[in-house]
């Protein structure tokens, strides 16, 4: 028996390299993921644990800042051998060539001879007062080196000038850090500073157990102590929790994209079996049990399986090594992490993808073993797969679709995810079952244009793509599944980002808010913001300070009919009107106002009486233009309003925003676009990895398409040679199974898309309904979905480039072979 | 010259009153493989087919015949020699050539599949012409069914015809775009003998009454017997030829080439 699995193998070997693809990306990509993410938590795990050499003890604060007098008597502990204190001022900074100074981080120097501190990379740390030593990367950016001095400003402007005496080894820290100065320097800057943490180091022989125990009465309540170990485990899940959520979401479209492979490959062991039909009788002929013929099967897909996983490992290690290294080579905002390769993800993606490889070929072996004996010894050639749709599993199927529907529809008015997504799942499951009903009645629709005007060769394949349902069925699900996810993906990340457009819109109607305080604006202002790419409208307000009653107010004018160019929330656009003041809801309470009560305003000689309304996300308080007037007839430009193109990037416009108008010193830029960016941001993120993780099994599935076809190509090859002969040019061969392959994946792609569109929308509903009160907006990423359409398409054809050149080598005389 | 329905366009004759040629090969030489393996299946065959003549070419098997025919009908191209249909050389043609020859010029019934399972009969027989754009001629087309008895099976598919039909339809597939040849291959190895002796009763009815020139390979003296004439060969090469055969003068030119 082996030695007729082993040949079998080899003669079917090329049949079977499409198979090998699928799972080769599917476990390589599961590898990937999984030595990416040990990698990564191996990389947390040794630089926090570097970072914390030396604490035997650490003590936290909850809320409050640690007081001096806890110190003193950590301090005083026979067991305590070094303490040091965690403290920091933050300052403002001017970097040369910027207009307005920048925050900046300074942490106090500590003692460093038991417990790690920062290390300088270049020149040294600070020893005395008015020195500095900044994170490297950060002197790169501003192009500050050893020497330079800088002009250090407290938020009650106190200036000082400080020399920047080092550099610090900031190369593997995320984000920014902090920059370093003794700890009397610190003091001076932010006299009432914070003390965030204490570490302790212990006197020799003293346990971390016993320093610990030894801390606790002695600091009384309000704080945490940990041990020199549980601390780093502390700080070390702050970083793998994000790594370990990243690292599931990885594993879960690793396991798609698996489940996808698994398709495939039940898909080409069913065909390859059912081209083997008369092999199978030969061997039961000769006395194999069935049995035997089951196990040769298995047998034949463990190694198959075994062997494309090892590739598949080898391929995913590969990867991310690369990945790594280029990470490393080229700054990509990620720390530097070294390769770690652990037990598990080498073995267990091999695991599962062997197992799934058997467990795949478990129907199709099924099956062999019902062939005939007697099917060896019949004339006809290649007999044609089953293709009979089994009713159990169409009834089956419905029940699913039905039940899996309601459920989903039950859970999209009822905001509960995870059961949601359960009838999602069911839902889906029945479409897969019932896709030999459907997807030839897709094709068939599909199929009826191409079929009528495109003469016989379209009329061919579009019976060849119906021809045994089962089989397209299987063929197209594989791409299904992926499609639907993709869209369903775009579709929710889409219409998740309209419903948070809209409550940003009413939480931040203004995009940016410029204004000076102390100063005017300059009369060439508003055109050196409205040279700034990416700003789209420049409206002015000017302020006028008033009295309310005993209150001292600032009053913002803006002239109505500008307005609604700026402010993204109608209703309150068109609560703006002479007469009404709108105000935020501090005010509301310090001039203690009901909505609709009238507010009387003093300024100098002028008085005026409004209707106070409640307005979110404008000034404290908002007023006409006109209104304004009448309190102040001469109030200069104080600010602007400003509209961004929602296609600008967020953090440049605010950026250049804020370097503009550089004769005003004091000037602030707020608004909803640094949010707006923030989540765009997000949302863009979360679409390009999710699409790009899900392509890979759109990528599978289109092997899969082509593995089908090459294998439907080896079935029809009398045929094709039949067609041939009878004077079907090679071209209109290629033709056929290119319309053959495009109506398949035109097929997928559509009902996927449509799919994709129900999922994500009741997906939307299920999610943000709570949280919106039912207000959800459902979106159609007309242009994504358009794409996903364009590029199943193509890539359809493409799969059907390397069948339909097999098939039109096949030579016309083939037909009258009788084998 | 009138040409009556259902009548080739080319007369038997020339204006000179000598048969016309339909096919033609010269010195045909085909060699499969190479060096020592190397098999001369033709080894120098020169032959004429007359318009308007039923043909059918015997041997003992592995001949030769069927690599003739293949040569003959553009399905493969011979290492040397020259074929002509009508005045069209064919062995120098490129493959799209070819195609159009045998989508247009050329009609053929194959022993065994010679039908798409996934169409109908009726697509089946309209298949050449709609491959090459043409329109049936629907006189001729009906003429056909009611001479083969298709009439009531013309919307049935391949599988739910017996194999006798499924030949019918072969044959008036091969018939329907009025080809300059018809080529047949063993058209009878697969039927029963009442079956095969319809199919061949067809095959020489549309030679006498409709003008169709036939070429048919067979190893069976009993169809030989039901064409005009004879080509016998041996080794791939012509070993003589009878008029107007009959079984016992086809098994006694057999035995001979045998002996
Ligand atoms: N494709 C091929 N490759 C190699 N040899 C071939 C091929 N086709 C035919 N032959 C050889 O050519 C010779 C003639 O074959 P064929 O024309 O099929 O004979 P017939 O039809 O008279 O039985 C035989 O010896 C056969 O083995
Ligand atoms: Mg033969």
């Amino acid at each position: 028996m082996r030695r007729s699995i082993l040949s079998s193998l080899r003669a079917h070997l090329g049949r079977l390299i499409a198979a090998c693809l699928a799972i080769v990306l599917g476990v390589g990509f599961g590898a990937l993921a999984m030595t990416a993410h040990a990698s990564a938590s191996h990389g947390v795990n040794e630089t926090i644990g570097k970072a914390n050499a030396g604490v035997d003890a650490a003590v936290t604060a909850d809320r409050e800042s640690i007081l001096p007098k806890q110190v003193d008597a950590i301090r005083k502990l026979p067991q305590a051998d070094s303490v040091v204190v965690d403290t920091s001022a933050y300052m403002q900074v001017a970097w040369a060539g910027k207009v307005r100074p920048d925050y900046l981080g300074i942490a106090a120097r500590y003692d460093t001879s038991r417990i790690a501190g920062p290390k300088a990379i270049q020149g040294r740390l600070p020893d005395s007062t008015l020195e500095l030593a900044l994170p490297a990367k950060l002197a790169e950016k501003y192009q500050v080196g050893l020497g330079t001095k800088l002009t250090i400003s407290s938020y009650d402007d106190k200036r000082w000038t400080v020399t920047v005496v080092g550099l610090l080894d900031d190369s593997t820290t995320v984000g920014p850090s902090n920059a370093v100065a003794t700890a009397q320097t610190v003091k001076v800057f932010e006299p009432n500073g914070y003390i965030n943490s204490v570490k302790v180091a212990a006197k020799p022989g003293v346990s971390q157990d016993a320093l610990a125990a030894a801390i606790t009465p002695v600091i009384g309540s309000g704080l945490t102590v940990y041990t020199g170990e549980g601390w780093i485990q502390h700080e070390v899940q702050g970083f793998t929790n994000g790594i370990d959520v990243i690292g599931g979401v990885f594993g879960m479209f690793a396991l798609i994209s698996l489940f996808v492979a698994c398709l495939v490959i039940a898909n080409t062991f069913t065909i390859v079996i059912a081209q083997r039909t008369r092999e199978m009788a030969l061997l039961r002929c000769v006395g194999a049990s069935r049995r035997q013929v089951f196990s040769s099967v298995i047998a034949e897909a463990s190694i198959v399986g075994l062997v494309a996983s090892t590739i598949g490992v080898v391929f995913g290690i590969a990867l991310s090594a690369l990945g790594l290294a280029l990470a490393r080579e080229f700054d990509w905002g990620i720390p530097p992490v070294q390769l770690h390769l652990d037990l598990a993800s080498i073995f267990l993606p091999l695991l599962l993808g062997t197992i799934a490889t058997i467990l795949a070929a478990v129907v199709p072996a099924r099956r062999a073993t019902r062939v005939a004996p007697l099917a060896a010894l019949r004339p006809e050639a290649a007999p044609v797969a089953a293709s009979k749709a089994g009713v159990v599993r169409l009834v089956f199927g419905f029940l699913l679709l039905a039940g899996g529907g309601s459920l989903l529809a039950v859970c999209a008015s009822t905001n509960e995810v995870l059961v949601g997504v359960g009838g999602g799942v069911i839902s889906f499951l029945g479409v897969l079952a019932i896709g030999s009903l459907l997807v030839p009645a897709l094709v068939r629709l599909l199929g009826a244009l191409p079929a009528r005007s495109g003469g016989v060769p379209a009329r061919i394949a579009v019976g060849n793509a119906v021809r045994n349902p089962k089989r397209t069925a299987a063929t197209t699900s594989a791409l299904l599944i992926g499609v639907t996810l993709i869209s369903l993906t775009c579709v929710g990340i889409a219409s998740v980002r309209k419903t948070f457009d809209a409550t940003m819109d009413e939480a931040y109607p203004v995009d940016l808010m410029v204004k000076a305080y102390q100063e005017k604006m300059p009369a060439s202002a508003e055109q050196q913001l409205r040279d700034i790419k990416g700003i789209t409208e420049v409206v002015p307000v000017r302020t006028v300070e008033v009295k309310a009653g005993e209150q001292q107010l600032t009053v913002t004018g803006i002239d109505q009919t500008k307005a609604p160019a700026v402010v993204h929330n109608p209703d309150l656009v068109g609560q703006l009107k002479p007469g009404v003041a709108l105000l935020d809801r501090a005010t509301m309470t310090t001039l203690d106002l009901k909505d609709g009560a009238d507010v009387t305003l003093v300024a100098g000689q002028s008085k005026l009486t409004l209707k106070a309304y409640r307005g979110n996300g404008l000034e404290s308080f908002t007023v006409t233009q006109t209104d304004l007037r009448r309190l102040s007839p001469n109030a200069g430009i104080s600010g602007f309003w400003l509209t961004t193109d929602p296609k600008a990037d967020g953090p440049e416009v605010i950026d250049a925003v804020e370097q503009s108008i550089p004769s005003v010193k004091d000037m602030s830029v707020e608004g909803g676009l640094a949010e707006r960016s923030a989540y765009t941001k997000v949302f863009d993120v979360l679409l390009a990895v999710a699409v790009g993780l899900l392509g890979v099994s759109v990528l599978i599935a289109l092997v899969g398409v082509g593995n089908t076809l090459s294998l439907s190509v080896l079935e029809r090859t009398r045929e094709n040679a039949l067609l041939r002969a009878m004077g079907l040019t090679r071209r209109q061969l290629r033709g056929m199974l290119a319309i053959e392959s495009l109506l398949m994946a035109l097929v997928a792609a559509g009902l996927g898309i449509a799919l994709g569109l129900i999922y994500g929308w009741t997906g939307t509903a299920a999610l943000m309904g709570a949280q919106t009160s039912g207000a959800v907006e459902y979106a159609v990423p007309g242009r994504l979905l358009i794409t996903i359409a364009v590029v199943a398409a193509v890539a359809g054809l493409l799969a059907s480039v390397l069948p339909a050149r097999r098939a039109a080598k096949v030579a016309p005389a083939g037909a009258l072979a009788t084998e | 010259m009138s040409i009556q329905t259902g009548e080739l366009p080319l007369g038997r004759l020339t204006q000179d009153g000598l048969p016309r040629t339909a096919i033609r090969a010269h010195e045909l030489r085909k060699v499969y493989g190479q060096g020592d393996t190397a098999v001369a299946a033709l080894d120098g065959v020169s032959v004429d087919f007359g318009v308007g003549r039923f043909t059918a070419i015997m041997g003992p098997s592995g001949s030769g015949k069927s690599t003739l025919m293949h040569c003959l009908a553009g399905l493969d191209t011979p290492t040397d020699g020259q074929v002509l249909l009508g005045e069209t050389g064919l062995t120098r043609l490129p493959d799209a050539d070819l195609t159009r020859i045998r989508r247009d010029r050329i009609g053929f019934v194959f022993q065994s599949f010679n039908l798409l399972p996934m169409l109908t009969a009726k697509d089946n027989i309209l298949l050449p012409l709609e491959l090459g754009g043409r329109k049936p001629d629907q006189q001729w087309m009906s003429t056909l069914v009611d001479v083969l008895g298709l009439g009531d099976r013309l919307t049935h598919r391949p599988s739910e015809l017996s194999g006798g039909q499924q030949q019918r339809v072969a044959v008036a597939r091969a018939l329907v775009g009025r080809p300059e040849v018809v080529f047949a291959d063993e058209p009878t190895g697969n039927l029963d003998s009442r079956s095969g002796a319809e199919v061949l009763g067809f095959l020489r009815r549309s030679v006498r009454e409709f003008g169709q020139t036939v070429v048919m390979v067979t190893h069976d003296p009993l169809a030989a017997a039901y064409a005009d004439r004879v080509v016998m060969l041996a080794d791939g090469k012509l070993a003589g030829e009878l008029l107007e055969p009959t079984p016992e003068t086809v098994l006694d030119a057999l035995r001979q080439l045998g002996a």
